[in-house]
C-alpha cells in the first residue's frame, strides 16, 4: 500500500515508531515495513520530509550522533508529541470501532435499514 | 566505508534539486547519505544493493520535492510573522491564530478596532503584545 491512504495517518503511525524506540530515519522506515507486515511500503525518502515537519511542530526533538564516521540523526518524542500522539490514538480507536460496527452488518440487516429508509422517505413525500 | 559510485551520482543530484542552502542543506545530505548507507549495510554483499536502496528511497527531485514544500511552508510562516509585527507597530497588538487542529499558526495583524479580522475557519485567539510578550487575551473564532 502506498503513499496516497497513508496521507492522513503518517503522521500518528511516524510518533508511534519514534515513541516505541525507531530513532534515526532508516529505522523508522524499516520497522514501519516490518510492523505493518509489509502493508506500508511507501518511498523512503517521504519520511524525511515529515518527520522534519513533526520537529517543526514541536511533537520530534532531533540530535545529531556521530557512529563510525557517519553522521545520523536521532529524533525523539516530546512531551507535546506524546500528548498529541495519545489524541490521534483516542480519534483512530473510535473511528475503527465505528467503521468495523457499520461493515459488520449482515446482508439482511442492512436491507433493513434500507427498506426502513425507503418507507420513511415515501411517507414524507405523501 | 567507501561510497558506491551510484550513491555519490544520486547526493550530487539531490543537492542540486535541493531549493535550501548552507547548513540545512548539509544536514538533509547528510541525513540522506546515512540512510542510503544504513540501507546498503543491510542489504550486505548484495550485488545491487547501492542501486535497490536507491530505487526505495525515490528520485533525488522526488526526495528533494518533499524537502522544498517543507521550505515554502517555513517561509510563508515567517512571512506572516513578520508582517504580524510591522503591523503590530501601528495598532498595538499582534493575533496569533493557532487552527484548532493544530497543524500550522499565523501571526495577522489586528484592524483599526484592536480586533482580528473575520475568519472562515475555527481558530485559537491569541493576543500578544509585541512590546512586553504579554498575552493580553485568549479566545475562540467560533
Amino acid at each position: 500500500m502506498g503513499g496516497e491512504p497513508l496521507k492522513g495517518h503518517l503522521d500518528m503511525l511516524l510518533l508511534t515508531l519514534v515513541g516505541a524506540g525507531a530513532t534515526h530515519g532508516y529505522a523508522i522506515v524499516e520497522e514501519l515495513r516490518r510492523a505493518s507486515k509489509g502493508t506500508f511500503d511507501l518511498p523512503d525518502g517521504t519520511v524525511y520530509p515529515a518527520l522534519h515537519r513533526l520537529c517543526d511542530a514541536g511533537l520530534l526533538m532531533s540530535r545529531w550522533s556521530e557512529d563510525g564516521g557517519r553522521r545520523r540523526r536521532l529524533y525523539a518524542l516530546t512531551a507535546k508529541g506524546r500528548k498529541e500522539l495519545e489524541r490521534q490514538r483516542e480519534y483512530w480507536t473510535r473511528f475503527e470501532r465505528g467503521v468495523r460496527a457499520v461493515l459488520a452488518l449482515r446482508p439482511h440487516e442492512r436491507a433493513r435499514g434500507a427498506d426502513e429508509v425507503s418507507r420513511r422517505a415515501e411517507a414524507r413525500s405523501r | 566505508m567507501n561510497e558506491p559510485e551510484e550513491l555519490t551520482r544520486f547526493l550530487a543530484e539531490l543537492k542540486l534539486a535541493l531549493a535550501s542552502r548552507g547548513r540545512y542543506r548539509r544536514e538533509i545530505m547528510d541525513e540522506i547519505r546515512a540512510h542510503l548507507l544504513d540501507a546498503i549495510a543491510a542489504r550486505g554483499g548484495e550485488p545491487n544493493a547501492a542501486r535497490t536502496a536507491i530505487r526505495n528511497l525515490g528520485t533525488p527531485h522526488a526526495v528533494a520535492a518533499g524537502f522544498n514544500r517543507l521550505r515554502m511552508q517555513r517561509m510563508i510562516r515567517r512571512a506572516w510573522a513578520a508582517a504580524a509585527v510591522m503591523a503590530a507597530s501601528s495598532v498595538g497588538g499582534v493575533a496569533l491564530l493557532t487552527s484548532l487542529d493544530r497543524a500550522e499558526s499565523r501571526a495577522i495583524p489586528l484592524n483599526a478596532q484592536g480586533r482580528p479580522p473575520a475568519s472562515s475557519g475555527a481558530f485559537r485567539i491569541v493576543v500578544v503584545d509585541p512590546k512586553t510578550g504579554r498575552v493580553m487575551r485568549i479566545g475562540r473564532s467560533r
